[in-house]
C-alpha cells in the first residue's frame, strides 16, 4: 500500500510538472537567405526573394531579342511600377533591387541600366557644373541625361483563403514581371512567378 | 510558484536573452535620442514590460507601445512597433513549445506567446495601412487593411466575417488617392454594402480624417472555472460623436467601427474547445473527489461503529484509506488544472473609430470636437496631419483625450451641436456643463461647482 501511494505521488508530481522543456536561448547567427528561416508564415520570405530574382535574372538573360541587340538598350528598374496588391506590406526594393543588380552584373555591358529615382541628384549635380562651382568631372558632359528604352512593370497579387473548419491558411502569391517598350508600350518580355504556402497554426491560436 | 510559471519565465528568460528580438533591438542609440522625452517616458514601461516578458507578451507590448507612438504622431516608431507585432501574428506557431504547453490541462493558456484575437490583430493591420497611407505609400497601405480584413475573416459566424467595413473603405481611397477611380469604386461598393451610410467622396476630396474615442473592450474570464472568454466595453467615456473642422467647415464624423462589437462577435475558437476540456477535465476530477471524500467519511464512522461494536472494523478502515488516497489524488489533479482563459488584451486600443472627407486647404489645421451622446460638444483638441510626402491626398488624424470626467468647452462657439444619437445612453449625458465660452473659464466653473459640492457635502455630513 505504501508503495502504491509513493507511485501515485509521483506520477501526480509528473503529471503536474513541467509540461515540456524550455528551448535554450539562442545567440544571433548569420543564416543563409536561401534557407527557411525559423519563424515562418504563408508570406514573401528572404528564400522566395532570392529565387523569384534569380529567376527572372536568368530568363532576361536568356532572351535573344534584348541580349543580342546591336546597342545596350537601357532599362528602367526600380519599384516605381510595381505594384503591391497582396495583404503582404512589403519593401518592394528587396525585390526589384536584388533584380536590377545581379541582372546589371551578369550582363557585363549588354544591358544599361537608367536610374530614374537619382534624377533629381543629377540634375543638381549637372547643374553644378554648368555653373562652373565645379570642374565637368573626366567623362565629360551630356546634353541630357540617358532616356530609357525599357521599364520595369510588375505585380505582386495574393490571394489568401482559411478553412474555417481546421483553421488552416494558405496563401497563392504570384509576382509578375514586365518590360514595357517606352515609346510603343509594347511588353517585350514578361516572366511570373508564383508560390503556395500553407500552414495551421496550433490550436491555442484558433 | 506554479510550475507553469516555472516554464513561462524561463522561456521568457530565453527569449529575453534573445536581444535581437526584443523591442528595444527596433532602434539604435541615435534614432532613440530623436525622441521627444514624453515620448521616451511614455515607452519605457513596455520596454521594460518586454524586457520582463520576453517573447510570451512581445506581441501585444509591441501593439501598446505602437498605439503610444502611433497617437503622439512618432509613425516611424509606431511603424516598428506595429510591423513586429506583424511578424509575431503572422509567424505560424507549429510545434512551438508554448503554445504545446498552453494546451496541457495543467498549464494556462495565458503561458502561450501572445497573437492577439482577431480584432486585435486586424488593429494592427489598420494602424501600419494609415501609417504607409501617411506617406503616401498605397500600395503597402493598401496590404495593411486587406491584412486586417483577413484577420476579420477569423469569426465563426458568416455574418461577421469580413464586416470591417472601415477597411473595406480604406482600401478604396488608397486606390482613390492613386487616381485609380474604377477600382476605388468597386472597393465604395463593397464598403457600402456593409455600411450604406458610408459617404462616395465628393470630387476633389483629398483629404482623410480619422479620430478614435473610448477605450478598448475588456476581456474578462466567465463559468464556473474561469474558463469561457468574455467581453464587456471599456470604461463608458462621455464623448460618443466627433466632428472635423477643417478652415471654417465642420464636417461631422461618421463612427465606422466599434471595437466591442467586432471583439464580441467572433465566436467560438479551437482554443475554447480546449479550455472546455479542462473544464471538463476538472470537474470530473472535483466530482470523483466529493464522492471519494463522502465514501471516506462514510467508512471511516462505519469502521469506528463496528469497533465501538466489538468487530475489527479492518474492511471498512481498508475501504476508508483507498477512498482517502483517490480523494486526495483527484483534488491535487483538480486543483492543479488551469482552465482559466486567456484574458491578456491590448488596453490602449480605442473604443470607437470616426471619420469623415474632406479636402485640405494649405493653411488649414484640422481639429477634432468631441461631442457628448446628446450632440452637445465637449471639448476640442488639434490633430496631426500628414500630407503623404509629393503624393495628392492628406491624413488626419488624432486620439480623443478623456480628460477624467472633466471637460471644458474649448472653442465652444466655433462648433455647431451634433444631432442627438439614437438610443442614447442617459448615463452618459453631461448634464451639468458649465455654460462657458472658453477652456479658461469653464475650468474655473468646474473649480467652483466642485468647491460648492465639496461645501455641501461637509455641510450635510455636519447635520447628521
Amino acid at each position: 500500500m505504501k508503495t502504491k501511494l509513493m507511485l501515485l505521488a509521483m506520477a501526480n508530481i509528473m503529471l503536474i510538472g513541467c509540461a515540456s522543456a524550455p528551448p535554450k536561448s539562442k545567440a544571433v547567427t548569420y543564416q543563409d537567405v536561401r534557407s527557411q528561416g525559423q519563424v515562418t508564415g504563408v508570406g514573401v520570405e528572404s528564400q522566395d526573394i532570392v529565387t523569384v530574382s534569380d529567376t527572372m535574372v536568368r530568363d532576361l538573360l536568356a532572351d535573344a531579342g534584348l541580349m543580342k541587340s546591336e546597342r545596350a538598350p537601357r532599362i528602367i528598374m526600380d519599384a516605381e511600377y510595381f505594384k503591391n496588391e497582396g495583404t503582404q506590406r512589403i519593401n518592394k526594393n528587396l525585390i526589384v533591387d536584388r533584380l536590377r543588380i545581379n541582372l546589371q552584373r551578369a550582363a557585363k555591358g549588354k544591358l544599361q541600366f537608367v536610374s530614374r529615382e537619382s534624377a533629381d541628384m543629377v540634375n543638381t549635380e549637372r547643374q553644378l557644373k554648368r555653373d562652373g562651382v565645379t570642374d565637368s568631372g573626366t567623362a565629360g558632359l551630356t546634353k541630357a541625361q540617358a532616356g530609357a528604352d525599357y521599364r520595369l512593370v510588375g505585380r505582386l497579387s495574393t490571394l489568401d483563403s482559411r478553412s474555417q473548419s481546421s483553421g488552416e491558411v494558405e496563401r497563392y502569391t504570384q509576382m509578375s514581371f514586365e518590360l514595357i517598350d517606352l515609346e510603343s508600350s509594347v511588353s517585350v518580355w514578361a516572366n511570373q512567378y508564383e508560390m503556395k504556402k500553407g500552414g495551421l497554426d496550433d490550436a491555442v491560436y484558433r | 510558484m506554479p510550475c507553469w510559471r516555472l516554464v513561462a519565465l524561463v522561456l521568457a528568460g530565453a527569449s529575453a536573452a534573445q536581444a535581437a528580438d526584443s523591442l528595444r533591438a527596433l532602434f539604435d542609440g541615435d534614432e532613440w535620442a530623436t525622441l521627444t522625452p514624453a515620448l521616451q517616458t511614455e515607452l519605457l514601461p513596455w520596454l521594460g514590460n518586454d524586457d520582463r516578458d520576453g517573447a510570451r507578451n512581445r506581441v501585444l507590448n509591441a501593439m501598446e507601445a505602437g498605439s503610444v507612438s502611433f497617437a503622439r504622431g512618432e509613425l516611424a516608431f509606431a511603424e516598428k512597433f506595429f510591423s513586429r507585432a506583424q511578424a509575431g501574428i503572422e509567424t505560424i506557431y507549429a510545434d512551438d513549445p508554448a503554445a504545446q504547453a498552453a494546451r496541457s490541462k495543467f498549464v494556462p493558456e495565458s503561458s502561450k506567446e501572445f497573437k492577439g484575437d482577431p480584432y486585435e490583430r486586424a488593429m494592427v493591420g489598420y494602424y501600419l495601412g494609415v501609417i504607409d497611407l501617411s506617406r503616401g505609400d498605397y500600395d503597402n497601405a493598401r496590404a495593411g487593411f486587406r491584412f486586417a480584413q483577413l484577420q476579420d475573416t477569423m469569426s465563426a459566424s458568416e455574418t461577421y466575417q469580413d464586416d470591417m467595413a472601415l477597411m473595406q473603405y480604406l482600401v478604396a481611397w488608397t486606390y482613390w488617392c492613386e487616381g485609380s477611380e474604377l477600382s476605388a469604386q468597386e472597393e465604395w461598393t463593397r464598403a457600402r454594402q456593409r455600411r450604406a451610410d458610408f459617404p462616395l467622396p465628393e470630387r476633389g476630396a483629398n483629404l482623410l480624417l480619422l479620430a478614435e474615442t473610448g477605450r478598448a473592450p475588456i476581456k474578462f474570464s466567465a463559468g464556473e472555472y474561469k474558463e469561457l472568454l468574455q467581453y464587456r466595453t471599456g470604461p463608458l467615456a462621455l464623448q460618443q460623436q466627433v466632428a472635423f473642422a477643417v478652415g471654417a467647415q465642420q464636417i461631422n464624423g461618421i463612427a465606422a467601427e466599434d471595437l466591442y462589437f467586432q471583439a464580441s462577435t467572433r465566436g467560438g475558437s479551437a482554443v475554447a474547445n480546449i479550455r472546455e476540456g479542462k473544464a471538463s477535465f476538472r470537474r470530473t476530477a472535483d466530482t470523483i473527489a466529493n464522492v471519494g471524500s463522502t465514501v471516506t467519511n462514510v467508512a471511516a464512522g462505519t469502521s469506528i461503529l463496528q469497533q465501538v461494536n466489538g468487530d475489527s472494523g479492518s474492511q471498512m478502515t481498508k475501504v476508508a484509506a483507498v477512498a482517502g488516497v483517490v480523494t486526495i489524488v483527484s483534488a491535487v489533479f483538480g486543483n492543479n488544472t488551469e482552465t482559466q482563459a486567456d484574458t491578456r488584451y491590448w488596453r490602449n486600443l480605442p473604443a470607437t473609430i470616426h471619420f469623415a472627407l474632406g479636402s485640405i486647404s494649405p493653411e488649414a489645421k484640422p481639429e477634432v470636437g468631441a461631442f457628448a451622446a446628446d450632440g452637445k460638444v465637449l471639448q476640442s483638441q488639434a490633430m496631426w496631419l500628414r500630407s503623404g510626402g509629393s503624393k495628392k491626398c492628406a491624413l488626419a488624424y488624432a486620439r480623443v483625450q478623456e480628460r477624467d470626467g472633466q471637460w471644458a468647452q474649448h472653442k465652444a462657439a466655433q462648433w455647431q451641436a451634433l444631432p442627438r444619437l439614437k438610443n442614447a445612453d442617459s448615463s452618459l449625458l453631461p448634464t451639468n456643463l458649465p455654460e462657458a465660452t472658453d477652456e479658461g473659464d469653464a475650468l474655473m466653473e468646474m473649480v467652483r461647482q466642485m468647491r460648492q459640492t465639496t461645501s455641501s457635502g461637509n455641510n450635510s455630513g455636519a447635520t447628521k
